[in-house]
């Protein structure tokens, strides 16, 4: 094993009780809705980063108010490929809990913003929706490309059937 | 200065006459007066009866105001020779009454034509069951509000259940609107003349009575106190308008407990006077004379010393009697009692006259029409012990849309538009014992108050917090978002993290599909909160009568059902018990 010292967040992994942290107490206490700075490390795992609304933050002291915390979660499409009943599906998850609006990463991943703690479980786990295989990203996306050159048969080939089979078959990567 | 002292037991009339008598006097003839007096030559001396008459004087109170009646009552019946007791109607039952010879009765209606809570009880078991009451000379002083349907309800059915009992109607009843003292004054008057063995003399002297051990300003001379602060307590995108103000009662003898509420004495907004006058065709610079006597421009009047907004009853009826409008005596008979209902709706005196006199009023006839501006209580949202010489109030501004356009509280937007900082507010503070904390700091407490119903319960846990004490504490508070409705969020947070507050569950109604209240949260904490309960916790709630504290209730019970694993009846009868033993405490508006 190496000797050179490990960055900070190995700590966090190595205590965390696999991935685990003290979310649970965390996502329970809702006197704040922000997580500890261990658990916001863990969460990173979950695809989930910890934000506040920036253009309000001046106020929020005199108005008696924490920042305006909330979460992004970042939802894996494998292959790049979403059918339109899992679109209006997260359509409908940005309407319920986040702030309404979706955006599309350059990693071909579904974002939504502005989902607050006492939501994130339910929003993470995709309880009362309905789409297929996708959840959250635990691990990065499976990336492909709609249309690729296939080198070796001189022409056009979509590698995205590929790329769906290879996300299914090895556990390591779902 | 005056020579007499001012518990002297004359008269104001019979006072200015001996004062201007004996100051008008030298020595010497005083000295033969005296003595002429003390011969006891040609004077009735009242009081010299050697049986003192007994009387009863028995309160119905939610807010504290017929408790108050009922001591000033008892205090100048002690003056004029009765040997007076007071009693609440919680603590006693219709058949206590059989035995009594004089009662008086101060009695206070709520909501829709309901006894105060306190008061439940007696007045169910008087109007079901039977008692015999035929050796009672009673008589009764009603307290409501005019702005409501059921004015003096409660008072009106009591009056005429004792009759019914067969007791003696000694004076008619008396129907007290909110500013009640006069009428008061003239029905307790006639109460003691009635009651007494023998023609009394001895008047009813006046005090300057105030809620509280404040000696100048009270209720009849309401304290100018300094806005120190005043801060928004939603967040930037709530859709609410919550404020916090800080007001000093530095210099007012005022003082307070947490439970207790403080009276603001608002003033109607501009716009709301020029609505009216407009609407009555006048300018505001007629000279109008108000009861009591004073003379002031109509703008004045309106503007400080008369209710020009709420809408009720009564003042479309004095409408009616000067236009005589078909439509009007149509809403005011019993066959318009819905449509009434209705028309009240949304709408301020502003809008009816604008319906049923639309060529204008002359100002006495607008004025003969509006109340007195009553004072609006609200629950005092801090310690006098964390905030010495301050009070602090958690207030929402009330604007919606009515009928006739956009409209307003006049208190909670009197204080959110009008009185910027520096400013003076005229307040003055309202006891209310029905809503106390535990006597031992031990005491486990839970505290549901939802929106401004949390105020109270922000004086509680800073009280307990000065007092170092240890009993644990437990907080339900619900609003629309999280984000941006979460009153006082900081300080709870710092109370949790030094242990003045045990624990804290929320409710947002507005974060998700499904809308989550504090009765959801009290359930899924059912086990818990029995506990609590049966560790000899007290249960408070504080905030919205019409449903959050029915609601509440209904979970209560259920907790208790499930958790005790009794009926339904057991765990009512379990709720009752923790009323009776002022283990469940309600201030709800």
């Amino acid at each position: 094993m190496s000797e050179e010292k490990l960055a900070a967040n190995e700590g966090i992994k190595t205590r965390s009780n696999y991935l685990r942290g003290t979310l649970a107490e965390g996502l329970a206490d809702l006197s704040t809705g922000s997580l500890s700075e261990d658990d916001q490390q863990l969460l990173k795992f979950h695809g989930t980063y910890q934000q506040d609304d920036r253009d309000i933050r001046a106020g929020r002291r005199a108005n008696k108010l924490e920042k305006a915390f909330s979460f992004m979660i970042r939802i894996r499409v494998p292959g790049g490929v979403t059918t339109p009943h899992q679109w209006l599906e997260v359509d409908r998850m940005a309407d319920e809990f986040a702030n309404g609006t979706i955006k599309l990463t350059t990693r071909q991943a579904y974002q939504l913003h502005g989902v607050i703690k006492s939501n994130l479980k339910r929003t993470i786990n995709g309880d009362g929706y309905d789409c297929g295989v996708w959840r959250c990203e635990s691990e990065r996306d499976v990336l492909s490309q709609p249309i690729s050159f296939g080198v070796a048969c001189g022409g056009f080939k979509s590698v995205t059937g590929d790329f769906r089979s290879l996300d299914a078959a090895d556990p390591c990567l779902s | 200065m005056s020579l007499l002292p001012e518990q002297s037991p004359f008269r104001p009339d019979q006072k200015k006459s001996l004062e201007s008598l004996l100051s008008s006097m030298d020595d010497g003839q005083r000295m033969w007066l005296g003595g002429f007096l003390s011969a006891g030559v040609g004077v009735q001396v009242s009081g010299a009866s050697t049986v003192k008459v007994p009387l009863t004087v028995l309160y119905g109170t939610e807010s504290g105001n017929s408790e108050a009646l009922a001591d000033r009552t008892v205090k100048a019946a002690k003056k004029r020779g009765f040997k007076p007791v007071m009693k609440n109607m919680s603590e006693c039952v219709p058949a206590d009454m059989e035995k009594v010879e004089n009662l008086l009765v101060v009695v206070s209606t709520w909501g829709d034509g309901d006894p105060p809570e306190s008061a439940e009880e007696f007045h169910q078991v008087l109007m079901s069951e039977k008692a015999d009451l035929s050796g009672v000379n009673y008589s009764v002083c009603a307290l409501g509000d005019t702005s409501y349907e059921q004015f003096c309800e409660t008072g009106k059915q009591i009056d005429a259940r004792l009759a019914e009992l067969g007791g003696k109607r000694v004076v008619d009843r008396v129907d007290c609107d909110v500013d009640y003292d006069e009428l008061y004054e003239g029905w307790v008057e006639k109460a003691f003349a009635a009651l007494e063995p023998q023609g009394g003399g001895v008047g009813f002297v006046d005090q300057v009575v105030s809620n509280g051990p404040s000696v100048e300003y009270g209720k009849k001379n309401p304290f100018p106190s300094e806005l120190l602060d005043k801060v928004l307590l939603n967040g930037e995108r709530s859709a609410k308008e919550t404020w916090h103000y800080e007001l000093s009662l530095e210099g007012s003898g005022m003082n307070y407990e947490p439970g207790d509420a403080l009276a603001v004495v608002a003033k109607n907004a501009p716009d709301m006077v020029e609505g009216i006058l407009g609407a009555a065709k006048l300018v505001g610079s007629e000279e109008v004379e108000l009861k009591g006597g004073h003379q002031k421009l109509l703008a004045d009047a309106l503007r400080e010393d008369l209710e020009v907004t709420s809408l009720s009853r009564s003042v479309l009826k004095k409408l009616n009697e000067v236009v005589g409008n078909d439509r009007l005596t149509r809403l005011l008979s019993d066959e318009g009692k819905e449509e009434l209902k209705d028309y009240l709706w949304g709408r301020w005196v502003v809008d009816a006259i604008g319906d049923f006199a639309p060529d204008g009023l002359e100002a006495g006839q607008l004025v003969g029409l509006l109340r007195k501006l009553p004072p609006r209580l609200y629950s005092i949202a801090s310690s006098p012990l964390a905030h010495p010489d301050e009070v602090h109030l958690t207030v929402a501004s009330v604007r919606y849309d009515g009928v006739g356009g956009a409209r307003k509280g006049v208190a909670s937007t009197y204080l959110a538009d009008l009185v910027n900082k520096g400013d003076e507010v005229s307040v003055f503070t309202h006891l209310n014992k029905g809503f106390r904390l535990p006597e031992s700091g031990d005491t486990p407490i839970l505290m549901v108050g939802p929106g401004t119903g949390v105020a109270p319960f922000r004086a509680f846990v800073e009280h307990r917090a000065e007092l170092g004490v240890s009993g644990d504490s437990w907080l339900f508070f619900g609003d629309q978002r999280y984000s941006y409705d979460f009153l006082y969020q900081l300080e709870w947070q710092d109370h949790l993290k030094s242990g003045a507050l045990s624990r804290l569950d929320v409710a947002f109604s507005r974060d998700q599909p499904e809308k989550v209240y504090v009765q959801h949260k009290m359930l899924e904490r059912s086990r818990e909160v029995y506990d609590w309960l049966e560790r000899g916790g007290y249960f408070y709630v504080c905030g919205d009568a019409s449903r959050m504290a029915h609601d509440v209730h209904e979970a209560l019970i259920q907790i208790v059902e499930k958790e005790g694993a009794v009926s339904r009846e057991e765990a009512e009868g379990y709720v009752a018990n923790l009323k009776k033993e002022k283990r469940y405490q309600r201030d709800v508006y």
